[in-house]
């Protein structure tokens, strides 16, 4: 994983967020390169969530640039509806589709957008099913499922597209304690496929034992950078360590 | 538990209606024409007796007029002593009394006036021919001959017939006429039938021309005249000032009294029991046939603009939702909104008038059209607004969730909100489409036979208002149960998914 030669996935170019006058982001530069699992932690309010939403323009940015595997996404003559079907997006509220069984939730997009024939989607959500360990739920709605198995689901619908880079927002925050664990496995295995993630997160367990860097927002950017290691154990700067040892 | 709660409705109806019949017992007051002062006087929307009475009204005695769409309704609340007096032409009033054995004719008159076509101010040259033809009739003994068909002691003895070497090269020739008038215009077998019918028949044969009858409110016979829906008007209209302000008329074709009615202090009660009644409103010349073909066209129309009001009241609340959520489609929001305004800020009836006067004022299109695309659009404006409200209670995670997987709005809106929206909407959306049920009963203003109309039809021709109005009441009541009782089948099938 230390390799840089790995391909840049996101570019991302002195962003900012601002309702008005209330700015919210700014000055925001990195770049995510394939294969990196990013944890983004940092008080709450300081944008973080913001942050992961601009990049499939869930929000739009006020000002700067976003290159997706070398596209501005904010190109107006780009199909934002293309790019999306790379980057797939995990809520803290699941949003699964409460009128639809769980298997039509997985098959839904990848057909109507003419990824995937019927057939093809329908072994896609078998596989997928399978490996959140919810095949024998595939015909119950939403409904019937806990937190943590629809969690599990929402991760395999948006897996089902097949994409490049998942975004995570806040996975686990509206989880009961005992469902956190389920979903948090399936996000390691997924991670040790390879799979380029960027999680926003408070399990700071998962943030040092599965990421390969951590990132910490605060005052309107990214204050720290680096690999999990420095930045629990050796970071210099105080605002982090506040942080830390206010959550740990 | 529905039919209980049915029958139960019906019983209490039965009771309310047998109660009405039983206290028929306020005394005549009224015996000659002075005495009308101070009356409480009943009349016919827009006819001289309406324009006299009012007259009478301005004086400080405390005369009131009531106006009435028919001169049945007329009739028929003087029977009920909600007014003292009718003032009404004198041959439809010998036609009410006829038939109405506890009431009677004053042998003082009211006033004498002629009856003449009346034709727009635009048409001279119509006016010239119908002139022409007038008198031909009239040196013919034509016009004497069909006014004996229909009073007098000889009535049926000389129907009138289309001369043989009738050709019909001219076009059309349309009469607008007010069918509840005994015995210038009415219902016979469904068909208008009377005096001014076969004047107007007599007519179109001189003239060459085919010859058709339209029946509609009798004030909105001068404004279709005028607007082309008619090229003449014959409906026992009399020549006044007022009205030849808008239109012209043509010689009169016959004078006429306007006659007062009241309720005959000596009559012996008839007691006619239910079963009579029924027999006389339904079964006899098979009246029911007028609520049957009414209750057809009244199904049509509401299944029709229920449709319409759906593609147009989806279309309008997602543009809306789209404005709200991308910005955009400025000018179509705009439309939008002003049609939704408009359209909720005034009266079905008057948007009904205003397409079939206005809208489609020359153009010729079936009744029918004209009540579907009016109750469509009007049904539009009112489904948007469910739509929107149910859109915007859709989380907007679930907006999210979808644009996220790479679908576009259109999907999005399409296979996930929608299918949400319309669950949650279902209960609300039923209800406009029960009221949209009964706002069709307005159809009687531009003369389309549905269902109330044929309940309006079978009481002036039996002046029972009792068991007409009840069935009507009862069908509308029978389509809304069992609409309610559809939907919810349709809501706890859509609600499976739910625990």
């Amino acid at each position: 994983m230390k390799d840089n030669n790995r391909e840049t996935i996101l570019h991302v170019e002195n962003l900012k967020k601002a309702y008005n006058d209330n700015v919210i982001l700014e000055n925001v530069s990195t770049e995510i390169k394939r294969g990196d699992v990013v944890a983004i932690v940092g008080p709450s309010g300081c944008g973080k969530s913001t942050f992961l939403r601009m990049l499939n323009l869930l929000e739009m940015p006020t000002a700067g640039e976003i290159l997706f595997e070398g596209t501005n996404i904010m190109d107006k003559n780009e199909n934002i509806n293309h790019l999306r079907q790379k980057i797939g997006m995990v809520f803290q509220h699941f949003n699964l589709f409460p009128n639809m069984t769980v298997k039509k939730n997985i098959m839904l997009a990848p057909i109507k957008t003419k990824l995937m024939s019927k057939q093809e989607a329908s072994d896609k959500a078998d596989e997928l099913l399978k490996r959140v360990g919810l095949e024998d739920k595939a015909d119950e709605y939403p409904d019937m499922l806990s937190g943590g198995q629809k969690q599990r689901i929402a991760i395999a619908r948006a897996m089902a597209m097949n994409p490049d880079v998942m975004l995570f927002d806040e996975p686990t925050s509206a989880l009961d304690p005992e469902m956190v664990g389920e979903v948090l496995n399936i996000m390691k295995e997924l991670a040790e496929t390879g799979m380029t993630m960027l999680v926003v997160t408070h399990e700071m367990g998962f943030a040092r034992e599965v990421s390969n860097r951590c990132m910490f927002f605060y005052d309107k950017g990214i204050q720290v950078d680096c690999p999990p290691e420095e930045f629990f154990e050796n970071s210099k700067n105080d605002r982090l360590n506040d942080f830390l040892s206010s959550v740990l | 538990m529905k039919k209980k709660l049915f029958f139960t409705v019906f019983i209490i109806m039965l009771i309310a209606g047998l109660a009405a019949c039983g206290k028929n017992e306020t005394k005549n007051t009224v015996f000659s024409k002075d005495d009308l002062s101070g009356k409480k006087i009943g009349v016919q929307l827009g006819t001289t007796g309406d324009t006299y009475c009012s007259d009478m009204e301005k004086d400080k005695d405390g005369t009131k007029v009531e106006r009435y769409n028919k001169g049945s309704d007329a009739i028929q609340s003087l029977k009920n002593g909600t007014i003292d007096a009718v003032v009404i032409d004198e041959q439809p009033a010998k036609a009410f009394v006829e038939a109405n054995s506890d009431l009677m004719i004053l042998d003082e008159e009211f006033t004498v006036e002629d009856y003449a076509i009346c034709i727009s101010k635009d048409n001279k040259e119509l006016t010239e021919k119908i002139n022409a033809a007038i008198d031909e009739l009239n040196s013919e003994g034509v016009i004497d001959k069909i006014k004996k068909n229909y009073i007098g002691d000889d009535t049926g003895k000389y129907p009138y017939e289309t001369p043989e070497e009738t050709t019909y090269d001219n076009g059309t020739l349309i009469m607008a006429t007010n069918a509840f008038f005994k015995p210038y215009e009415y219902y016979e077998n469904g068909q208008v039938v009377g005096i001014d019918a076969d004047l107007g028949q007599a007519i179109a044969d001189k003239l060459g021309m085919k010859f058709e009858i339209k029946d509609m409110e009798f004030d909105s016979i001068i404004t279709a005249v005028q607007s082309g829906k008619a090229n003449i008007g014959i409906s026992g209209m009399t020549v006044t000032e007022d009205r030849l302000k808008n239109i012209d008329f043509s010689t009169p074709y016959t004078t006429s009294k306007q006659v007062i009615v009241v309720r005959d202090n000596n009559a012996i009660k008839g007691n006619t029991n239910l079963a009579d009644k029924f027999k006389n409103d339904f079964i006899k010349d098979n009246r029911y046939q007028y609520i049957l073909k009414g209750l057809a066209n009244s199904i049509i129309i509401v299944f029709f603009a229920a449709i319409i009001g759906l593609v147009l009241g989806f279309f309008s609340a997602v543009v809306r939702s789209w404005h709200d959520k991308n910005g955009g489609l400025n000018i179509l929001n705009a439309i939008v909104r002003v049609y939704i305004t408009v359209i909720r800020g005034t009266p079905a009836m008057i948007q009904l008038l205003i397409i079939y006067y206005i809208v489609f004022a020359s153009v010729d299109v079936s009744k029918m059209v004209v009540a579907i695309v009016a109750f469509g659009i009007n049904s539009g404006a009112y489904v948007s607004e469910i739509f929107r409200s149910g859109i915007m209670a859709i989380d907007n995670g679930q907006f999210e969730a979808s644009r996220s997987l790479g679908m576009d709005f259109f999907q999005t809106m399409i296979f996930v909100v929608l299918p949400q929206v319309f669950k949650n909407v279902l209960p609300t959306l039923a209800n406009e489409f029960i009221v949209l049920l009964k706002e069709t009963s307005i159809c009687g203003y531009i003369g389309l036979n549905d269902v109330t109309r044929g309940g309006d039809i079978i009481r002036s021709i039996t002046y029972d208002a009792y068991l007409p109005l009840i069935l009507v009441a009862l069908i509308y009541l029978t389509i809304v149960l069992v609409l309610t009782h559809l939907v919810n089948k349709l809501e706890r099938r859509l609600r499976k998914n739910e625990r």
